[in-house]
């Protein structure tokens, strides 16, 4: 990667800074899409790849907008995000059926985000501190659009089929371990986790 | 012809790194040091 960026950069005299640039969007593009291809690629393998895809849309779009705790390397992110999203798919696949007409647990599902949301939106890291008022204000709009769309969705979905209410369950799962990598336990479970990928 | 191609390229990496910039984060569980030319002052 460090090369085809060294060619860039050479090829169109590029500044050190433009450079950095370039790199961290090549960097980001090629992470984000493994992060997916993996988790789809083992959700299928398991036969859950619709609740992977449902889990994983919720948490990446809610996750862009609210921030929160992150892994120290992208090996651990990989095996990390992947194990939890497909640890919440398996959940689906055993809990759906019976919870997914739950009008209560959707409910506290949406109220317990909205609170978190409320509380700890956005949740930055050092690596990338949100320290600016507007972006500030910018990324607690789009998270409380997302919920209340969220939640508008559900009330459309439920009175459709049973098995939308399925898959709103699995979005649910996903906003919900989302929520909790925004809080204080979130962080220390992911530095909890940073021992085994981290070295000292 | 190569060079526009590999300037396409540049600009498209450009774009992915400030919309990554203008989010919370990436989406996923890692989140790379954001270059100094990226952060907002």
């Amino acid at each position: 990667m460090k090369k085809f960026v060294n060619y860039l950069t050479r090829e169109l005299q590029l500044s050190e800074e433009k450079s950095e640039i370039i790199e961290y969007g090549l960097f980001s593009l090629l992470y984000s899409w493994l992060s997916i291809f993996t988790a789809l690629v083992l959700g299928a393998l398991f036969g859950l790849w619709q609740e992977t895809i449902a889990i994983m849309f919720m948490v990446m779009l809610y996750r862009k907008v609210s921030g929160g705790a992150h892994i120290g390397t992208p090996l651990g992110c990989l095996i990390t995000g992947t194990a939890a999203i497909l640890l919440l798919a398996s959940f689906t696949s055993v809990f759906g059926p019976k919870l997914a007409g739950n009008l209560i647990f959707a409910i506290l599902s949406l109220a317990i985000t909205f609170i978190i949301a409320y509380i700890w939106v956005p949740a930055d890291v050092p690596q990338k501190p949100i320290t600016d008022p507007q972006q500030i204000k910018k990324l607690r709009a789009l998270s409380f659009c997302l919920i209340l769309a969220w939640g508008l969705a559900g009330i459309f979905l439920f009175w459709r089929s049973q098995q939308f209410a399925y898959y709103y369950f699995a979005g649910n799962l996903g906003l919900l371990w989302q929520s909790f990598l925004l809080t204080p336990p979130g962080y220390s479970f992911t530095a909890y986790l940073d021992r085994f990928f981290v070295k000292k | 012809m190569k060079r526009k191609l590999l300037a396409l390229i540049a600009a498209l990496l450009a774009f992915v790194a400030f919309s990554g910039a203008a989010s919370a984060c990436w989406g996923t569980l890692y989140q790379p040091e954001l270059p100094k030319a990226l952060r907002k002052k």
